[in-house]
């Protein structure tokens, strides 16, 4: 039941790569594994966290964004991984 | 306590925080000159203590590790939590900055479930209110329960406060404990129950761990909780384990989300919570251009790189002026003070003056005169770039390039300082956060041609064979460095590998900090390298006195001669080599000046190419292996020189082996043809071998990845479907069960 509608959800999910910069939008899932899941969320970014793309480096290289009044810089690979929603 | 108890009473204190939060900055202030730094025994993480003396008390203090979570995802976070836990230093002190306040409480709370006395230094208070901020301090400590202290580290303000506030709570006999956080409803509620079921079945036998840390930790599955508990209960733990499952497969399943993710979600509220009660608004925060204007354009996809290239050649060039000149002068003043030495040692064959001048005063000028000067520069420029903030923006612009070579972004910092001096690149390798990514990027950062092989390179194969030999010569060390780091890749775990990093604001460097930290760095290389290459260096002059030096190259001609095709004189300068690169090429030119040919003459083209070759990889100069071997330990530095050895030869060997099969075939061909063709035929052989790695150790992990990562997770969840034993069997709670593994 719960896993149904959560697929249902996730159509409105947009990894965080394809958001314009300096637009707000909220963590709605990690897609990542354990290890990583738990770094991002020890550098703040959870389900619910508002976060805004500021840069991305050239050639599918890592974006800068702003997370809880800090930025950080995260890797391509693991950014595909962070959906979000407006 | 009575005042005469505490005439001069021990009192151990471990800083904890984020990292780049200044709690090295504060452990400076306090501990000055003496603090002993070293190692984590048997990790690649510094370990600094030290001690300072204040109104009758000795406060041994111990500088954490910067970490962002008491989880176990790098090895600092296990190597503090330990430490807290089993050590129990009686204090903590949380440094934390104030500009990133949330942040810094995340961590704050998960030290809060511990339970011990602590004391929370809110640091930067100057700069929050520059930003026209102001913290409600008396709020953060009702909510927290804990006593704060504003400190501005790097001004030295409010540091020694800090101990005085330990001071207050030893002498008034309060020693107050930091209060558990009291979670939502539905998390603390599981909590409780778990702590209970902890208390009342006796789980949780010392007090080591806090009775809500462990419940907090064992919820989520902590590896390391969870092996604590079983070896303290005689593996009997299994009921508690699977009640702890059910329990968390319910919450997972109701939200939605892996348990780690629920829980710290729930920190977050409860951090959001304290940041909105205690930060106060009192101006509209002015906006800082100038500072905003280098935050922008030190990332920007075409300025940032101008930036990052600008930075770095000057600094390179600055560093290599000034080494060379220092380095000249210092080689300049052994030259003059050879006769004098001469004098009154008691002439050139006297073995006192070969003993005493040429060994350990040589080798003291080799290290004093030939690494120092550079060494010494570079720890200053890396200290100050790290101080300023911009080397974790390099990392961001390099970041994908750097995948490309098969390493982790951050590694463009030891890479680049690795063209100058390889003895800091191998200290600045540091930085990265796995104990995995800092040992591939000591090889990787140990391969760069630093500036001595730049001299060899320069007064060999450029000098006698131009430009185009010299860039083939730099193509076949760079597709090397190249396959090492693929190779690498397939070891490493690929979302590790991915960055993940802070780019906190600029600061304006503090001059008296850096000087202290570059201090302490040198003089940690001076105590550790210097007396070797003194020791090697009079090892050396023995050699020559016994005549060995024949027998060394007999002993190497195998090699040499017949594998690498040298000349067989060559072997005894390549373990010249070991105390200084250049010396390879110095003696080596005094052997053949002495023999009076030309060294064109002595060595033919693809001789110089073969030994500048394996000049380039063969083994890191002693400076280097002695770092090496501090920052990542002797075994870690023994297998290194072993593998740098073989592959040397080996690299070394093929390329001359492909290049006289090339030239039997055409002969009629020039000699720049052929080695063209030589390293085309080498890149495709090192493609075909790393291809062929790959492979073979993919197949070989295949089984086994999937059993560890994916499978293990199934089995987990629905218990063990290959025995009967239902919930009872070994392999839920030691990951082997005998029925499961013979199935395999």
């Amino acid at each position: 039941m719960v896993q149904s509608k959560n697929n249902l959800e996730k159509f409105s999910e947009i990894p965080i790569i394809n958001i314009p910069f300096n637009t707000n939008v909220s963590v709605v899932h990690i897609r990542a594994g354990f290890k990583a899941t738990q770094r991002l969320s020890g550098m703040g970014i959870t389900p619910g966290t508002q976060i805004k793309i500021l840069s991305q480096a050239p050639f599918r290289g890592p974006i800068q964004i702003m997370v809880r009044g800090t930025r950080l810089a995260i890797g391509y690979g693991l950014a595909m991984k962070i959906f979000v929603k407006q | 306590m009575s005042e005469s108890k505490s005439e001069d009473k021990v009192i151990h204190i471990a800083l904890a925080g984020n990292p780049n939060v200044g709690k090295s900055v504060i452990f400076n202030q306090l501990t000055g000159m003496s603090q002993i730094v070293g190692n984590w025994p048997g990790k690649t993480v510094k370990k600094a203590e030290g001690k300072c003396k204040f109104k009758n008390y000795i406060f041994k203090i111990i500088d954490l590790p910067g970490i962002y979570s008491l989880s176990t995802y790098s090895i600092e976070e296990i190597i503090s939590r330990e430490y807290l836990v089993e050590e129990k230093p009686d204090y903590i002190i949380n440094v934390i900055d104030c500009n990133q306040l949330e942040r810094n409480l995340f961590f704050t709370t998960q030290l809060q479930m511990l339970n011990r006395p602590m004391i929370l230094a809110l640091n930067q208070y100057d700069v929050l209110l520059r930003r026209g901020f102001d913290i409600n301090e008396a709020k953060i400590e009702e909510m927290l329960g804990i006593k704060t202290q504003k400190v501005v580290a790097v001004h030295n303000r409010g540091v020694h406060e800090l101990l005085e506030k330990i001071i207050e709570m030893e002498e008034s006999g309060k020693i107050q404990n930091s209060k558990p956080i009291i979670f939502g409803k539905e998390i603390e509620n599981e909590i409780q129950r778990l702590g209970s079921e902890l208390k009342s079945n006796e789980i949780l036998q010392d007090d080591s761990y806090s009775l809500q840390f462990t419940a907090f930790k064992i919820l989520e599955d902590d590896e390391h909780i969870k092996k604590h508990l079983i070896e303290k209960n005689d593996n009997q733990l299994d009921h508690f384990l699977y009640y702890v499952e059910e329990k968390r497969k319910n919450l997972e399943d109701f939200h939605g989300e892996t348990i780690s993710t629920i829980l710290n979600s729930e920190i977050y509220n409860i951090v959001n919570h304290i940041y909105e009660e205690s930060i106060i608004i009192k101006k509209s925060s002015r906006s800082f251009k100038v500072r905003n204007f280098f935050d922008h354009i030190t990332v920007h996809s075409i300025y940032g790189y101008l930036i990052l290239a600008v930075v770095l050649l000057g600094t390179y060039l600055l560093i290599f002026n000034f080494g060379n000149m220092i380095s000249g002068s210092m080689d300049k003043l052994y030259e003059n003070l050879t006769p004098n030495a001469e004098h009154t040692l008691g002439g050139v064959d006297n073995w006192i003056y070969i003993l005493v001048w040429n060994g350990f005063v040589g080798g003291l000028f080799a290290g004093v005169g030939g690494v120092l000067p550079f060494v010494i520069p570079f720890y200053f420029f890396i200290e100050i770039l790290q101080d300023i903030g911009y080397l974790p923006r390099a990392a961001y612009l390099m970041d994908r390039f750097m995948h490309r070579i098969g390493v982790h972004g951050k590694t463009i910092i030891p890479i680049l300082l690795g063209f100058g001096c390889t003895v800091p690149a191998v200290s600045a390798c540091a930085i990265m956060e796995t104990e995995n990514q800092r040992k591939s990027s000591i090889i990787i950062s140990s391969m760069i041609p630093c500036s001595a092989i730049t001299t060899i390179v320069m007064g060999l194969v450029f000098k006698f064979r131009g430009p185009w030999v010299t860039l083939g010569l730099y193509l076949i060390l760079l597709s090397v460095i190249i396959a090492i780091g693929k190779i690498l890749t397939i070891f490493s775990d690929v979302e590790e590998s991915e960055l993940i990093i802070e780019l906190h604001d600029f600061r304006v460097p503090n001059f008296k900090v850096i000087m202290k930290q570059t201090w302490h760095r040198s003089k940690e290389f001076v105590y550790l390298a210097l007396p070797l290459i003194i020791i090697l260096g009079i090892l050396m002059q023995i050699f020559v006195e016994f005549n060995l030096l024949d027998w060394i190259n007999v002993l190497l001609s195998p090699v040499t001669e017949y594998f690498l095709g040298l000349p067989l004189e060559i072997g005894v300068y390549l373990i010249y080599g070991v105390l200084r690169k250049e010396l390879n090429l110095v003696l080596l030119e005094l052997y053949v000046d002495s023999q009076g040919i030309l060294m064109d003459e002595f060595l033919s083209p693809i001789q110089m190419i073969v030994f500048t070759l394996i000049t380039l990889l063969y083994i890191p100069c002693l400076a280097t292996f002695v770092v090496i071997r501090k920052e990542a330990g002797r075994k870690f530095a023994r297998h290194l020189l072993f593998f740098r050895l073989l592959g040397a030869t080996l690299i070394a060997g093929v390329v001359y082996w492909i290049f006289q099969f090339v030239s039997n075939i055409k002969p009629d061909w020039t000699f720049g043809y052929q080695i063209a063709i030589t390293i085309l035929i080498f890149f495709l052989f090192l493609y075909i071998v790393v291809f062929l790695i790959g492979k073979f150790i993919k197949h070989r992990d295949k089984g086994k990845r999937r059993r560890s990562h994916g499978f293990k997770e199934f089995a987990e969840i629905k218990s063990c479907n290959n025995c009967s034993k239902f919930n009872k069997c070994d392999y839920k709670t030691n990951s082997s069960c005998n029925e499961f593994e013979s199935l395999e």
